[in-house]
């Protein structure tokens, strides 16, 4: 009776859980922070509610795209998955349905997967091309004061760095003394560029000295970004070399397979003989 | 029969080639400067001496190929592809030489410019003295921003200039001296020397990186080509050594399809994969 029920509504009894799994997660805040239901909540479900979902559609070229847009073509591809199973899977009802379900969060996992492979190679990016962004800066160290040099260095950098430049330079103007827009500029890729924190540091320090002890400061600071770029170059020829190494042993899959096959044909009882 | 023909006339076209060589019968056309439209392809234009040698390179690998093939259509489709992908190959090539040199170019117009700047602390002036020494659509692109900058433009007009100049040679090294350029042009203020020197420095690291690039791809592509001659040499190995058990449990047909996916799969990857041995080694 209840397989009969099962596999009638299976459907309903597939899509409905799986829809209440993914937006509950979202609802979390309405227990209390430190309770044990919000933290089993949050360590279960936090693979299913991501929190910084609209950053990265923010930063990963969908800003246009809004947060509830993007989760209901989520949930959708997950419905198509969890149909796509029940239509493909055949085995006893209430299996297929919790089999379905878990197809179903796969699907809508799925696509935040590509938007964190896409984050992961923005920040890729954005590490290979910070030597040269703070290669600039230091090249109009020596002609111009620090906040000037950041003020001029906007439209010559990189695009990735463009935007938080401008801000860093509008926190200078409003605050040259503190050291808080630089801290402020690194904290915005919350500690994913670690090799930023020492060149600003050392921006800072030029931007508070003069004379001498600037120049000091700039030729240090120039030494370590070019070895930073010899490295991000080298790292980048490396790995496009390692590339072309492996095309190269197309050759000897080719061989390898035509080998086996013959191997087999000559192996096994059945003859091709006409 | 046939197959013994299709033998036969690869040997007289390979000895045609080189009697009709030595004789000096292709004389290749003068190499053209290169226009700036046509920045990106080949500066060379194919002559009869290039095309013989393509038609020479193809016998050979015929000619080789034709010891494991069994089939005379197979040999005849290998020496047409080889006819037909070989200019490809060609052009790839060639497209990498030139981007060698526009990449020589560079540095040359780097380094000299670093140490005249120094020297005479006039742009106009180093910017003279260095066109002479290039040759390469760099030199163009050159004199017309010094065409400007002698106008007497504006500096937003010499920062287009200048910007094309980066878009069309995309190295950090050419930024940094659009940005020293642009500073000794309008701020009317002295370089500081240091920095002339970290400039040098920066551009001397990138010429020594991409040398060993360049020596590490050359060594990978003829370790390439000994692999795929090595995979045939193979091949033809165990089809000698195993050639009754071949004959007694496969029929013709299906030998030769197993074959000829070998050969085209070799030689075709061989043309293909060719270009990304060309590509980005002049590259920052």
């Amino acid at each position: 009776m209840f397989n009969l029920i099962l596999n009638k509504y299976q459907y309903l009894f597939a899509v409905v859980p799986f829809v209440g799994i993914v937006v509950f997660g979202y609802f979390i805040d309405i227990f209390p922070k430190g309770s044990i239901v919000y933290q089993f909540i949050d360590k279960a479900l936090n693979l299913i509610a991501e929190k910084n979902l609209d950053e990265l559609l923010k930063k990963n070229g969908f800003s246009k795209t809004s947060v509830f847009a993007y989760q209901l073509l989520r949930i959708i591809f997950g419905i198509i998955g969890i149909f796509a199973g029940i239509v493909l899977i055949d085995d006893a009802p209430a299996k297929k349905i919790v089999i379905c379900i878990i197809i179903g969060i796969v699907f809508y996992k799925i696509i935040y997967i590509f938007l964190l492979l896409k984050e992961k190679n923005r920040i890729a990016i954005m590490k290979e091309k910070l030597p040269y962004a703070i290669k600039t800066i230091s090249y109009l160290a020596y002609v111009y004061p620090i906040s000037n040099a950041i003020e001029r260095a906007i439209d010559i950098v990189p695009k990735e760095y463009k935007y938080d430049l401008e801000i860093l330079y509008k926190e200078i103007s409003d605050d040259p003394i503190t050291k808080k827009p630089y801290i402020n500029f690194v904290n915005r890729y919350n500690g994913k560029l670690k090799e930023l924190e020492p060149c600003l540091d050392l921006l800072y320090r030029m931007g508070q000295s003069g004379g001498s002890k600037a120049k000091t400061l700039l030729a240090n600071l120039n030494e370590t970004i070019s070895d930073d770029i010899n490295r991000v170059r080298a790292e980048k020829n490396r790995k496009f070399n390692s590339k072309v190494g492996w095309l190269g042993f197309i050759p000897v899959a080719f061989l390898v397979i035509v080998l086996i096959y013959l191997l087999l044909v000559m192996t096994t009882s059945v003859s091709f003989v006409d | 029969m046939i197959n013994e023909i299709v033998l036969i006339s690869s040997i007289i076209i390979f000895i045609l080639v080189f009697v009709l060589l030595n004789l000096g019968f292709g004389r290749g056309k003068k190499r053209k400067v290169p226009n700036i439209k046509k920045r990106k392809s080949l500066y060379r234009t194919l002559d009869v001496k290039t095309v013989i040698y393509l038609i020479l390179a193809a016998s050979a690998v015929t000619f080789f190929i034709n010891t494991i093939s069994y089939s005379a259509i197979t040999t005849s489709m290998v020496f047409l592809c080889a006819i037909g992908l070989a200019p490809f190959v060609l052009s790839n090539n060639l497209k990498r030489m030139h981007q060698e040199d526009v990449f020589q170019d560079v540095m040359l117009y780097c380094q000299n410019m670093g140490m005249l700047l120094k020297q005479y602390h006039n742009v106009f002036m180093s910017l003279n003295i260095v066109r002479g020494d290039l040759k390469t659509e760099l030199k163009t692109d050159i004199e017309s921003l010094m065409k400007i900058i002698n106008d007497g433009e504006e500096i937003d007009n010499v920062k287009v200039a200048m910007s094309i100049l980066e878009d069309n040679y995309e190295y950090t090294c050419i930024k940094n001296l659009d940005l020293i350029m642009l500073h000794m042009l309008f701020e009317n203020a002295k370089i500081d020397d240091v920095l002339l020197e970290t400039f040098e420095n920066d551009v001397e690291e990138l010429s020594k990186d991409v040398k060993a690039n360049k020596s590490a791809r050359s060594a990978m592509r003829i370790q390439y080509i000994g692999i795929s001659v090595g995979c045939i040499l193979i091949y033809k190995f165990f089809l000698g050594t195993m050639d009754s058990q071949l004959t007694a449990n496969l029929n013709t047909i299906t030998f030769n399809v197993v074959n000829s996916v070998f050969i085209f799969g070799v030689l075709l990857s061989l043309f293909f994969i060719d270009r990304y041995f060309n590509a980005h080694i002049t590259k920052e």
